[in-house]
């Protein structure tokens, strides 16, 4: 029910997009523009030397749909293409759409409020996510 | 264990895997583990140094290309506080409808998963439920607004009187200005309930004959907090950052819990109100790393403390602590010709701490080092 919410509210807001944006993104705050490429998704943007330099760029079609979300018909190859993507970017996994969308939308996803503000700081990114922190004698899951 | 949350979730996901079979959908796999040398594992004036190894999986599906669903588990292992060692299991879920260029962008969460701690630290034992959702607004193309309901849960399954659970609404704006900077505000209001002694006489608790206290109150302890965050590159493969933090409690000057030589150390002990500022650094300048570094300043005030002195009189202390951190920290990932990402972490953390309870004048440090796998 949930989803097909969305769907209905996905569709009454096809064509409301905003232009895409070629000037200084930073919805994540580490201070490197959003905008950089990072085909691979090894953390590197493509310009600062990834290892993947002379891969040719792949349209996700992200900037050309706001509806490439929602096949729920089935028709995955046909929705696409109606939607303005050609072949090839149907062809690309789900997951790299969805890593796209995800950095995309990485201001949503960090929201910085509640009882625990304040405390994302370390080294607790990469392979270091494991372990605890204990803070006035309470452990808790990094 | 609580499974409803569970159901709810692996429900959605089937659902909308049979929605989206006939779209490109797969599956990744991500493993990781890291050893962790600290010099002060539990970051009080008893510097018990310890050494750690955690290492987790997941496994995530991708059934359409705005879903995600992953099942993980962790494990902890600890070389000295082997009761401290632990393991979950979770499963988790992350919806973006809705583009990234759409003008109403939206993100929506849920986590829930339940850790299990080895003998004589089954007191610890939790589950843990999330759920968030953001909705955000395009002002222009480098201005974004955001708003958004968070709820997370954490439930003890051997002492309910720990149990947590708190609701959050935040709004925010991104906006970029003047060529490359970037200012990020957010206000948040909380509340929470929570279980606090309320004395007759602040300074002199209510003790059963067992030496108990007998006058627990369930509470609500809220709480507004304000985070403006500025950013901009240094070069141009460098990121800085600075992050300020404000937070406040309201109505809760009566309120106090048991601090640790009590039994059941109350998890609302390390809740703090106060300031804090970090300045972050993150830079490509070294060929095919990360490097990322910080310092960080924070100046806590936690509820009132109960805590039994050398004579085992009840004592109640106003805690006030001054915290600083340094970390740096080292990724190397490197992609495989199969497209696979494999990546060492080296890292390093300083803090220390001083505090108007002597139990928290501390430093200490930990030296860690990570494989992680991506496929």
């Amino acid at each position: 029910m949930l989803l097909l919410a969305f769907t209905t509210f996905n569709v009454a807001n096809a064509g409301d997009d905003t232009a895409k944006c070629s000037c200084f993104l930073d919805r994540d705050g580490d201070g490197i523009d959003d905008n950089a490429r990072d085909l691979d998704d090894d953390g590197i943007p493509d310009q600062f030397g990834s290892q993947n330099d002379d891969e040719p760029e792949v349209d996700l079609g992200l900037a050309n749909s706001d509806v490439f979300s929602f096949e729920i018909s089935g028709e995955f190859d046909g929705g696409m293409e109606g939607a303005g993507l050609d072949s090839e970017a149907s062809r690309v996994p789900n997951s790299q759409k969805f890593s796209a969308l995800r950095m995309s939308s990485r201001a949503l996803s960090q929201h910085r409020s509640g009882l625990t503000s304040g405390e994302d700081f370390g080294p607790g990114v990469g392979a270091l996510s494991g372990g605890v922190v204990c803070e006035g004698g309470v452990c808790r899951p990094r | 264990m609580n499974l409803r949350p569970y159901t709810l979730i692996t429900l959605a996901a089937l659902i909308s895997f049979a929605l989206g079979s006939h779209s490109f959908a797969d599956v990744s796999f991500d493993f990781g583990s890291s050893h962790t040398d600290a010099s002060n594992l539990l970051n009080d004036a008893n510097d018990f140094d310890d050494a750690y190894t955690s290492s987790d999986a997941s496994l995530t599906f991708y059934p359409l290309s705005s879903l995600e669903w992953s099942l993980k588990g962790d494990y902890t292992y600890y070389k000295d506080f082997i009761g401290l060692g632990n393991y979950s299991l979770g499963t988790g879920m992350t919806f973006i409808p809705l583009s990234a260029d759409s003008r109403t962008p939206l993100h929506f969460s849920s986590n829930f998963s339940g850790r299990l701690y080895r003998e004589g630290f089954q007191d610890f034992d939790n589950n843990t439920f999330d759920i968030s959702g953001t909705i955000g607004y395009n002002l222009s193309t480098a201005t974004q607004m955001r708003g958004g309901l968070a709820y997370n849960s954490t439930a003890y399954v051997r002492t309910e009187s720990s149990d947590q659970e708190s609701f959050t609404i935040f709004t925010g704006c991104n906006a970029s200005f003047l060529g490359s900077n970037a200012i990020d505000i957010e206000v948040g209001y909380s509340f929470a309930s929570y279980t606090y002694i309320e004395p007759i006489d602040p300074e002199f608790p209510i003790l059963d004959p067992n030496f108990r206290f007998v006058k627990f109150t369930d509470g609500t302890l809220k709480s507004l907090s304000f985070s403006p965050r500025y950013s901009r590159p240094l070069g141009s493969k460098t990121g800085l950052s600075v992050l300020f933090t404000y937070r406040e409690f309201f109505d809760h000057d009566e309120a106090i819990v048991l601090g640790s030589t009590f039994e059941n150390l109350s998890p609302w002990s390390s809740v703090w109100q106060g300031r804090a500022v970090s300045l972050n650094l993150k830079t490509y300048l070294v060929p095919h790393f990360i490097v990322s570094g910080g310092v960080g300043y924070w100046n806590k005030s936690f509820l009132r403390i109960a805590d039994l002195d050398v004579a085992f009189l009840t004592q109640v202390v106003e805690r006030q602590d001054e915290q600083t951190k340094f970390f740096l920290n080292i990724q190397d990932p490197i992609v495989t010709g199969a497209g696979y990402v494999l990546e060492t972490t080296l890292g390093f953390e300083y803090t220390n701490n001083t505090s108007s309870k002597p139990l928290y004048d501390y430093s200490g440090f930990n030296l860690s080092i990570g494989f992680r796998v991506r496929m």
